[in-house]
Order: structure tokens, then C-alpha cells, then sequence
């Protein structure tokens, strides 16, 4: 009955003209974004982070739920009518969905992409209502070395979940830790690796290099792709409508890849594009039909879409109870709270419930908002990524310039934003991914800080940190998820063999 | 080749970073200084990126994979990102601006000269109402941004 009263208030915080207003313009955006191929979610939430200067904290928090969930809607869209995936999150969409508008069935597929994304959505913010105030409340019982266990196994799973190279996700990580360092110690007052540089004091923003490595980088790296877009499948609104059958063979999906999409949600690293495939792959499993996969299986768009919908949900979990973002988009979510002076964590729920819950409810209007805006409206979305490079590239670049500059009229953002956009273009270009890097700069210090009062409380022995009843917990259960499927897939691996010679 | 360069840049910094962290006061476990956990880092960075360009080094270096680092394009961009902060500085919001769109649309061959000045001077205008003058964002300003604030205050 709490959470429900609860709800209600941040119904009423949410449904104020000036925040639907700010959650419809957030959808649209984070439809439009979800449409660009290369621009994803973080990129477009960091370059508009500037515009949420002027806002209240609870208006700014709105208006990125509302990027975050249409960049997930507004990808299906290029998936289904041109084959180019918006977003990674979208990638699998592609396989079934291009095949159906081939087979002249595009408008339900964008029907039943939109629906199962309402309904993941839907349901994955009723799990995040209940799963952020359980793990807040418990949180509460946290202590240094909770804090330091969670951010370590964090970064852990994200290093082994991040996909391509294991070392250079290892790299990219202790970089960012190396830079997370960087300022005032917060302990003993004293400069670390400033040289001189009043401005390094406070340490290297996040913003700057969160726009460089993947706003930045990403013009760079699009400017040298070649590749024009193809021709796009046209949709009428009359062909928008599933038969009874392919709404039939939808719901289990939809239902399936919301569950499956909020839990791989809660996990550090790219969850969306995670689910997808985990879902994608569950499908298949399951069907009754394995052999239309890929030549225009229903089922093989409504749950990944559902999927990646739902682990939007699932992310928000660790940022609004524990203040750890788990993800690169959540890491700007957290510098957003913190230009409104706001540190989000466990007492966020009790101290600005109104933030906490206004946030949940708009996003139940914004999931509204998506599904009204996105069917009508989908041809119109589809012509966005008809936009010729030469302008939308100079336009993001001027964003990011501007964008950086406006938050604190700093040169050296300036600067650290040139110096992480090449840096960015160079190391994605060789397979570097960037989001152990930033997160870790983000975590870093909290860690950091964590670890050596855990040290200090407990004279210098690590076994009473590592043995604490929550933080021991934390550890092993991330030791089970880390060792049993590299022992499963081994074992496997071994029995193969076997039965192909017997 | 790139990657046996970006291994050993990153390498050098390792090496530079752990210099650096045990100048620092490195504290004991049950008193760690300022420098114990850059220090842990940086000998963990060494390690990993030491490892990291051995094998890099083992692998043969003609297979040179991605994209080029000499295009005209992302050189361009570098560029631009490197010169729009001094710009800034000495020439004001609106002029820096300009020129920086100018040159990229340019770089990326938007259409005739004349279409890019103008959509350059447009978007530099727009973007200075849009950041300036509604959000209120303080930037560099000379006489022009001044005149353009001046006709946006409400009378």
C-alpha cells in the first residue's frame, strides 16, 4: 500500500504540464536518436546534458527517462523498414523484421515492436518500483566495504560482459580508474596528478570525456564509413494492424523477453544488447517454428524488442538504490544529478521522494507518450536517416563543442573533450571499447574512498572486509555467476567429443 | 602496426602513471596515503599493458585492420576540436563558431561553398539564441552576440 501511495505522489509530480512536456520532448528525441544510426542513447543524453542546466533536478531525470526509452522504440524502426539498426540494441530486430517487410508485413512488426516495448516497459517499471525500494532499504545496512564489493564486482561483470577483447576491456578499465584519480584526494586534501592545472583539482569531469569518447569519436569514426542508406519499405496505416495469428504468437514472447530483459537489465554492461540476443536465442529455443527464424519469425522481433525495452527498467535499479550506475547511459544520468547538486543513493528515496517517484510514474507516461507518437508517426521517423552525413555530422560536433563548454564555461573541458574524442577514434577504431573506462571513472573515486576507509575501520586486514556477512554474500554470488558458465561451457565442450564417438 | 603504436603509448603511460602514484605518499594498509590506490592501479596498468603489447609484438604486423588515421576527415575534425577552443578565446562565440562549421561542412564537401557558409551562419546563429540567449549558457561575447542579446531582451 506504501509503494502505491507513493506512486501516486509521483504521479502527481510527473503529470505537471512542464514535466509531460519534457517527457514528450524527451521521447521524441530518444525516438529520433534511436532512428540515427551511431548517435545511441548516451551520446545524445550526454551532448543534451547542458540543456538540463536551466531545469528542476525531477524535470531533468524525466526528460532522460524519456531519451532512454524512445532511443529503444525508435530503433526498431530503421531495423524493420531499412535493415539498419538505430542502435545496437536493435541489431537483431533486423534479422526477422526486415525479412516480414520483405514479405510485405512491416506494419505489424512495427505494430507488435511498439506494443511488446509498451509492455516490457511497463512491466519492467513495475519490478523497478519494487526492486529499488527493497535493495534501498537494504542498502541502508551498507557499510564501506559493501559499497567497495559492489563497485569492484560491477566493473568486473562489466570487463566480461562488455563482448570483444577481454585485455583491452581490462585496459580501458584501469585506465579509467587511473583518470578517476586525478584532483584533490578526498581523504587527505592533498593534488594528485593536477600538475599545476587549477582546474584538474575537481578532478576529470565526466562529461568531456564521456562526449569525446563516444560523441566525438563517433563523428569521426562515421565520417570515415562509406555506405549510403537504402531504400526504405513504406508502411500505410491500414497495414499497421497483426492478423489474430502473429498477435497469438506474440504474447509469450513479449512476456518471456520482459522478464528476461528486466533481470539482464540489472547486470553492469550493455544490457539492451544483451537481452536481445539472450532472447532472441530463447525464442528460437522454444518455437514450434525454429525454421522461420530469420525468414520472418514474429517471434523473433517481439521478444528482443520487448527484451531491450524491459532492461531500461532493469538499469535503473542499481542507479536509484545503490547510486552505482551500471551502465555508461546511467553514468550521465548520475552526472545530471549531480549538476543539480543531487547524490543519488540509497537515502534518495526517503530524502527527495518526490525525485525518486516522479521519475517511475513518467515513465509509465512516457511508455504512453511512445506508443501514441511512434505508429502514426513511424514513415516520418524512418525519413530522419535520410539526413545527409556532412550536415548531421558538423551538427553534432557543434552540440558536443557547445554542449561541454555551457556546463562550466571551462577551456580545459574544451580541451579533455578534443583529447578523449581522438583518443576515443583511435581506440574504437582497434576494438577498444569505452564504457569500462567511463564507468570506472565515474565508480573510481567512490571506490576509492570505499576501499580505504574499509581498510582504515579494520586496521589494515583485508579478510574481515571480504568476510562480512552482505559484502561476502556480494562476493560469492558474483564468484558463481563468473566461474559456472565458463564450467558449464567446458564441460559441454568435453561431452561433444565424446558423443561424436560413441 | 597501429595496434603495436597504441599498445606502446599505452605501455609509456603505465609507466608514467606508476612514477607518478609512488611520488605520492603511499601510506601502509591500516593508513593508506593519497597515493595507495593510484599506486595499486598503476601496477596493476603496467602489468596488464606490459602483457598486452608483448603479445601485440608476437603477432605479425601487416594485417592492419579499421580505418585509416590519416583520412582527410577525422584529421579535419581533430583539428577543428584542437583550434575551437583558442578561437573561442580570441574570437567570441559567434566568429569561432562559424568558422568551425564552416570548415567541417567544407571537409565533409556539403554541397557548394555558398550553401555551407550559409547554413554555417545560420546554424552559428541559432545555436547562440538556443544556448545563450534561452538557456541562459555564459559564452565569450564581442559586439555581435551582444547585439543579438540586446534584440532577444524583452522590452
Amino acid at each position: 500500500m506504501e509503494v502505491l501511495h507513493q506512486l501516486m505522489m509521483g504521479f502527481q509530480v510527473a503529470a505537471t504540464p512542464i514535466n509531460l512536456l519534457w517527457a514528450l520532448i524527451g521521447a521524441f528525441v530518444g525516438t529520433i536518436v534511436g532512428v540515427l544510426p551511431g548517435i545511441g542513447p548516451l551520446g545524445s543524453m550526454a551532448i543534451l546534458l547542458s540543456f538540463t542546466l536551466k531545469m528542476e533536478a525531477t524535470t531533468a531525470m524525466i526528460f532522460f527517462a524519456g531519451i532512454y526509452y524512445g532511443a529503444m522504440y525508435g530503433g526498431s524502426t530503421t531495423s524493420i523498414l531499412l535493415n539498419i539498426p538505430g542502435e545496437a540494441a536493435s541489431v537483431v530486430t533486423c534479422i526477422d523484421g526486415y525479412k516480414m517487410a520483405q514479405k510485405g508485413r512491416a506494419g505489424a512488426a512495427l505494430t507488435i515492436s511498439a506494443v511488446g516495448s509498451f509492455v516490457a516497459g511497463t512491466l519492467s517499471i513495475i519490478g523497478l518500483m519494487f526492486a529499488a525500494s527493497i535493495l534501498a532499504d537494504a542498502a541502508l545496512k551498507f557499510g564501506p566495504p559493501e559499497f567497495f564489493a559492489i563497485g569492484a564486482i560491477g566493473l568486473l561483470f562489466l570487463v566480461r560482459l562488455s563482448g570483444g577483447s577481454l585485455i583491452k576491456n581490462v585496459i580501458m578499465l584501469l585506465l579509467g580508474l587511473a583518470l578517476s584519480t586525478i584532483g584533490t584526494d578526498r581523504l587527505h586534501g592533498s593534488a594528485r596528478f593536477t600538475f599545476g592545472i587549477s582546474e584538474l583539482g575537481q578532478g576529470v569531469e565526466f562529461l568531456p570525456v564521456a562526449m569525446g569518447l563516444f560523441g566525438i569519436a563517433e563523428v569521426m569514426l562515421t565520417a570515415v564509413e562509406k555506405g549510403e542508406v537504402g531504400e526504405m519499405i513504406r508502411v500505410r496505416m491500414r497495414d499497421l494492424l497483426p492478423t489474430l495469428v502473429e498477435w497469438k504468437r506474440s504474447i509469450a514472447p513479449i512476456f518471456r523477453g520482459s522478464i528476461l530483459g528486466f533481470f539482464i537489465g540489472l547486470l553492469p554492461g550493455p544490457s539492451p544488447v544483451i537481452s536481445t540476443f539472450v532472447s532472441y536465442m530463447t525464442e528460437k529455443k522454444v518455437s514450434k517454428h525454429p525454421e522461420e527464424f530469420g525468414e520472418g519469425a514474429i517471434e523473433g522481433v517481439a521478444g528482443p524488442e520487448a527484451a531491450n525495452n524491459a532492461a531500461v527498467g532493469g538499469a535503473y535499479v542499481p542507479l536509484l538504490a545503490l547510486g552505482v550506475p551500471f551502465t555508461p547511459a546511467m553514468a550521465v544520468v548520475v552526472g545530471a544529478l549531480m549538476l543539480h547538486g543531487i547524490t543519488p543513493g540509497p537515502m534518495m528515496m526517503t530524502e527527495k521522494p518526490q525525485l525518486f517517484w516522479g521519475v517511475i510514474a513518467s515513465m509509465y507516461i512516457g511508455n504512453v507518450m511512445l506508443l501514441v507518437l511512434n505508429l502514426p508517426l513511424v514513415q516520418l521517423f524512418a525519413l530522419i536517416t535520410k539526413v545527409p552525413k556532412p550536415i548531421l555530422l558538423p551538427l553534432i560536433t557543434l552540440m558536443c563543442l557547445v554542449g561541454v563548454y555551457s556546463v562550466n564555461s571551462s577551456y580545459v573541458d574544451l580541451y579533455v573533450l578534443a583529447l578523449f574524442g581522438i583518443l576515443g577514434f583511435i581506440l574504437r577504431d582497434l576494438g577498444y571499447s569505452p564504457a569500462p573506462l567511463v564507468l570506472a571513472l565515474v565508480i573510481g573515486p567512490m571506490m576509492e574512498t570505499a576501499l580505504r576507509e574499509s581498510l582504515m575501520i579494520n586496521q589494515g586486514a583485508i579478510a574481515p572486509m571480504i568476510f562480512r556477512p552482505i559484502a561476502g554474500t556480494i562476493y560469492l554470488a558474483a564468484a558463481i555467476a563468473l566461474i559456472i558458465p565458463p564450467v558449464v561451457h567446458a564441460i559441454r565442450g568435453r561431452k561433444k567429443p565424446l558423443a561424436m564417438k560413441g | 602496426m597501429k595496434e603495436r603504436i597504441v599498445s606502446l603509448g599505452i605501455l609509456i603511460f603505465a609507466m608514467v602513471y606508476m612514477a607518478g602514484a609512488i611520488a605520492l605518499k603511499v601510506g601502509t594498509l591500516a593508513q593508506p596515503g593519497a597515493g595507495q590506490f593510484p599506486a595499486a592501479i598503476a601496477f596493476s596498468l603496467l602489468a596488464v599493458s606490459a602483457f598486452h603489447a608483448w603479445r601485440t609484438f608476437q603477432r605479425t604486423a601487416e594485417n592492419d585492420e579499421g580505418n585509416s588515421w590519416t583520412q582527410l576527415a577525422p584529421a579535419g575534425i581533430a583539428a577543428a576540436l584542437v583550434f575551437y577552443p583558442i578561437l573561442l578565446k580570441t574570437l567570441s562565440f559567434l566568429l569561432s563558431t562559424f568558422i568551425v562549421l564552416f570548415v567541417l561542412l567544407r571537409l565533409l564537401r556539403y554541397k557548394t561553398t555558398l550553401t555551407s557558409f550559409l547554413t554555417a551562419l545560420v546554424t552559428t546563429i541559432l545555436s547562440f539564441v538556443i544556448f545563450a540567449g534561452l538557456l541562459g549558457v555564459v559564452v565569450p561575447s564581442g559586439v555581435m552576440e551582444q547585439f543579438i542579446l540586446a534584440i532577444m531582451e524583452p522590452r
